[in-house]
């Protein structure tokens, strides 16, 4: 259930005021963004999914008819642009915006030269192998680890049980780390 | 990537998942140290799961400067009058429409003698609201139905939601009227085997119907 003033954000939206939409937007626009990372097709642009995502807001918050399931209505309207977008099957890598690019960020805590290659490196790597499992392990992963949302805050938004999101959070760090220790064993044979 | 679905999950691994988490509490803890006084490569494994999750983190606060703001546009104004109806019930739409035409006087509006008319449509509105441009579209539409040439039927209400400020009642509706006019002739549109399209005029009398 939604905390009771996520409900009125959401009313007021359906009433057509602009400014809760943009409210509502900066508070799920990170679940989303979980949800198109984990479903869409590698090709595809995280922003211009956002993108499409927040025009279907704008277009369509008035057919929200239940404020308490706002955000079940937002996940399926995510959902199904990720999977449109693998319809379309366009393999355009022309923008360098996605979680991968997230290499390019400088990480304040890194030492500088090599070490800060390798560690970037493995940022891209990391993210790309969370991309790699099956979103139902995916999904959660990145709500937690990546946007911070707490077990029961994951458990809502996927409509299951709490218990099966710690179960899925274990597993998808289980192969995370697996592959983690994979790489670096190839590192040291070669 | 090897996936564990139907894998049992250790209890180690649920610990570590605690850890990494931080959601781990001093009994959880306690029994990761007696795992490892049988196996102290669990800290190894401990480091990888704590690796990984660095690295989401990190690429969470880089990611956030690419959430794009929400795209320009006024939130679902075709929707408003189903968010109405679904909010207070055909009903009470039924009686908003009603009110509002009897109170704006389009229920005698536009008689055929054109000598109803309504009283939005007098004076000069004040300029540069959304008022004004109402009463001047009124003022026009009277004087249009006052010539006597079209009677308008009830108006449709689209929607009738709170306005912005919340102090009135913004309402969209569709405008509709039917006139009369004389015409010289009335042509009919042919098509020949060849599909080629010619007209041709109908005598007045040969007209069997006037729904044209």
């Amino acid at each position: 259930m939604a905390p009771r003033s996520q409900i009125d954000i959401v009313r007021a939206a359906v009433r057509g005021d602009r400014a809760a939409l943009e409210t509502l937007w900066q508070l799920e626009r990170r679940r989303v963004a979980a949800v198109l990372l984990a479903h869409r097709p590698r090709e595809e642009d995280l922003e211009d999914l956002l993108q499409e995502v927040g025009t279907i807001l704008v277009e369509r918050i008035g057919e929200v008819r239940e404020p308490e399931r706002f955000r079940a209505w937002l996940r399926t309207v995510a959902l199904n642009v990720a999977r449109g977008a693998g319809r379309r099957a366009r393999f355009t890598r022309d923008h360098a915006r996605s979680l991968e690019a997230a290499a390019e960020v400088p990480d304040p805590n890194a030492a500088a030269g090599t070490l800060r290659v390798e560690a970037h490196e493995e940022l891209r790597q990391v993210v790309a192998w969370v991309r790699g499992m099956s979103p139902s392990y995916a999904e959660p992963l990145l709500l937690r680890a990546v946007w911070g949302l707490s077990q029961q805050e994951i458990a809502e938004w996927l409509a299951i049980p709490e218990t099966t999101v710690e179960t899925r959070l274990a597993r998808a760090r289980r192969m995370l780390r697996e592959r983690i220790e994979e790489s670096d064993r190839l590192r040291r044979a070669e | 990537m090897k996936e564990h679905d139907h894998d049992e999950l250790s209890r180690e691994d649920r610990l570590i998942h605690r850890a990494v988490d931080g959601s781990a509490g001093v009994g959880d803890w306690a029994e990761l140290e007696l795992i490892a006084r049988r196996d102290a490569g669990v800290w190894k494994r401990l480091a990888l799961g704590m690796r990984g999750e660095l690295s989401l983190r990190r690429a969470g606060v880089a990611l956030e400067a690419h959430l794009p703001s929400l795209p320009a546009g006024r939130p679902a104004e075709n929707k408003r009058a189903a968010i109405l109806v679904g909010a207070l019930g055909w009903a009470a739409a039924l009686l908003i429409s009603i009110f509002w035409v009897g109170a704006s006087g389009f229920g005698s509006l536009g008689s055929p003698d054109g000598q109803n008319d309504t009283s939005l449509g007098q004076g000069a509105p004040p300029a540069g609201s959304f008022e004004a441009a109402t009463l001047a579209a009124s003022a026009a539409w009277g004087e249009y139905l006052g010539a006597g040439t079209a009677r308008e039927l009830e108006p449709v209400i689209l929607s009738a939601l709170p306005s912005l400020d919340g102090t009135a009642i913004e309402v969209t509706f569709l405008r509709r009227a039917i006139e009369r006019t004389t015409i010289d002739e009335v042509h009919e549109i042919r098509e020949d085997d060849a599909g080629q399209l010619s007209t041709q005029a109908v005598p007045a009398m040969q007209l069997v119907s006037n729904d044209i």
